[in-house]
């Protein structure tokens, strides 16, 4: 799942792994509004969920979207 | 003329707040303007770095208003794009955040500042009054030139058409270097309203918390402003302060319009379905919010003052209903044409006051419009203006191999005959328009069709695509 995860993290920022720990909207150019809706689409689909709105505005950063699907009972 | 309401018998009355804190008053915009008209020379050149806060808000008034020529851009535009543009255009001026640079400030307000950037501006036309992009061309210097009372025009007509009053506070979240983004702030400031500026983003805590705090009574936004509120639940929560959603920018997927006109029904708000463009100075057209429900898709009549007409390929005027033609406006709001290099700043109306724009339309019997295709080889990626003989170009030059383009709004296919480069090739155009990867799938092919003409046959292209998708 852990991989799942980064890979899907990765492929939606276009970035590397080793940026993953450090991957925020500040430090990332392509998180924007755009790639934000598309990781939670991505999401949604890989994992088989439905977000609620303040699910959506936590996911901030690689670790937060984490926390958030564990929520959502997906084990890591 | 002016956008700021006439009467300033109530100074204290808030023009604008934003999501950083910051306040404007209409009177301590009035004392501003007065402050840059004595200080600023007037027909000058100046490049605005823009957010949606209130210093640039500020800036951009105070200096239209003492008659310099501003372009709005993105405050995150790439350093190499702007550079880029001050070499085309070369600007006397640049209002940027105090921040941005070194130099000495000339004026300053609300945490921006007028710096010099050069000792002259080009030559300008008198009648030109301002500068934009053309929406969504990312890296293209090719500016839309507006006319005095163009502007003003659109706030004006869209200001009464809504029904804005000096009570409404409008929640303005589409960038203000964007047509439509500004035609929102300039009508609530026709109307003497409060302009609520947020930059963040619409699935972001500091929207929402914003959201709350000053209980927008509108909202204006692109058919993907909507997708992500739709996804926000906007229209399930309670929101009883929320009075008109108003969309443009591209054709809303007929579902989405589907729930806002039914949302509005059941909640006695009004959805007005737009239609606009940069060179038009924002908005040709509306649908009227009680017909939404029954006209999915429409974008309506012409606001007043504008005439919308349909013209067949022999060039004649459609007058019928059902029947499809390129859809072409007249009005105030039409600007006076492009400018890609410095020289043509000083170029008169070249649109004459109309403005072909490239879209098929049909209208009803009741004369409603309803826009189905492009003339021209775009797509609307997530509302943006990608050009497919232009992305067709960049792949050929970067990566040496023929490609064609096609696609529907929701994602460009990438024809190219090298069956390696795929992935490079999605990642490539991504990176160029800003858009995300997922907007873009490449396909191979070993050799194009061609029409008798030695033209691709992007029908056969198409239909391939259609084939691998199973």
């Amino acid at each position: 799942m852990l991989q799942t995860y980064r890979d899907l993290f990765c492929e939606i920022f276009e970035i590397e792994e080793d940026e993953l720990d450090s991957a925020t909207p500040d430090t990332l150019d392509t998180w924007d509004s755009l790639h934000h809706m598309n990781l939670i689409a991505a999401l949604e689909d890989e994992f088989d969920i439905e977000f609620e709105p303040e699910d959506v505005m936590e996911i901030v950063s690689f670790q937060s979207g984490m926390e958030v699907l564990k929520k959502y009972g997906v084990n890591f | 003329m002016s956008f700021l309401p006439s009467n300033r018998d109530s100074p204290e009355k808030i023009a604008a707040l934003d999501d950083k804190g910051g306040v404007i008053t209409y009177g301590s915009l009035s004392v501003l303007l007065d402050e840059f008209g004595a200080t600023v020379p007037s027909r000058a050149l100046v490049f605005c770095l823009c957010a949606n806060d209130c210093g640039s808000l500020a800036g951009y008034l105070a200096l239209y208003e003492s008659g310099l020529v501003p372009l709005l851009l993105d405050v995150s535009t790439d350093d190499t794009l702007l550079e880029n543009l001050i070499t085309t255009y070369s600007p006397e001026f640049l209002w940027c955040p105090d921040a941005y640079c070194e130099k000495e400030p000339i004026v300053s307000a609300f945490g921006y500042k007028l710096v010099r950037l050069s000792d002259s501006s080009p030559h300008m036309s008198d009648q030109l009054s301002f500068l934009l992009t053309t929406s969504g061309s990312t890296g293209s210097p090719k500016l839309v030139r507006h006319k005095y009372g163009n502007l003003e025009h659109n706030a004006r007509v869209v200001a009464t058409t809504f029904g804005l009053t000096r009570s409404e506070r409008g929640l303005c979240q589409l960038p203000m270097h964007y047509t439509m983004g500004l035609n929102a702030i300039n009508s609530l400031l026709y109307a003497g309203s409060t302009v609520l500026l947020s930059n963040s983003s619409l699935m972001s805590k500091e929207f929402w918390q914003f959201f709350k705090d000053h209980e927008p009574t509108s909202f204006t936004g692109v058919p993907y402003s909507y997708e992500i509120l739709i996804k926000m639940k906007l229209l399930k929560i309670e929101a009883a302060h929320l009075k008109i959603l108003a969309s443009g920018g591209g054709k809303m997927p007929e579902e989405n319009f589907k729930k806002l006109a039914a949302n509005a029904v059941e909640t006695g708000r009004k959805f007005f379905s737009t239609y606009g463009a940069t060179e038009t100075s924002a908005r040709m057209s509306y649908l009227s919010p009680e017909k939404a429900i029954l006209k999915t898709g429409s974008i309506g009549k012409p606001f007043p003052g504008g005439d919308l007409f349909l013209v067949g390929p022999d060039g004649s005027e459609i007058e019928a209903p059902d029947v499809e033609g390129e859809l072409i406006y007249r009005g105030d709001n039409v600007t006076l044409g492009y400018a890609r290099k410095k020289e043509d700043l000083i170029l008169g109306d070249t649109f004459e006051g109309e403005y072909r724009t490239g879209d098929v339309a049909y209208r009803d019997k009741d004369g409603d419009f309803f826009v189905v295709g492009r003339m021209s080889r775009f797509l609307k990626l997530f509302g943006h203006r990608v050009s497919l003989d232009a992305s067709e170009r960049l792949v050929a030059d970067r990566f040496g191999t023929d490609c064609a383009c096609s696609g529907t709004d929701k994602k460009m296919a990438v024809f190219v005959t090298n069956a390696d480069i795929l992935k490079d090739v999605t990642k490539f155009l991504a990176e160029t328009t800003g858009l995300p990867k997922t907007a873009f799938k490449a396909y191979f092919v070993e050799e194009f069709v061609r029409t008798d003409s030695g033209k691709i046959n992007y029908k056969a292209l198409d239909a391939s695509v259609i084939e691998a998708a199973g």
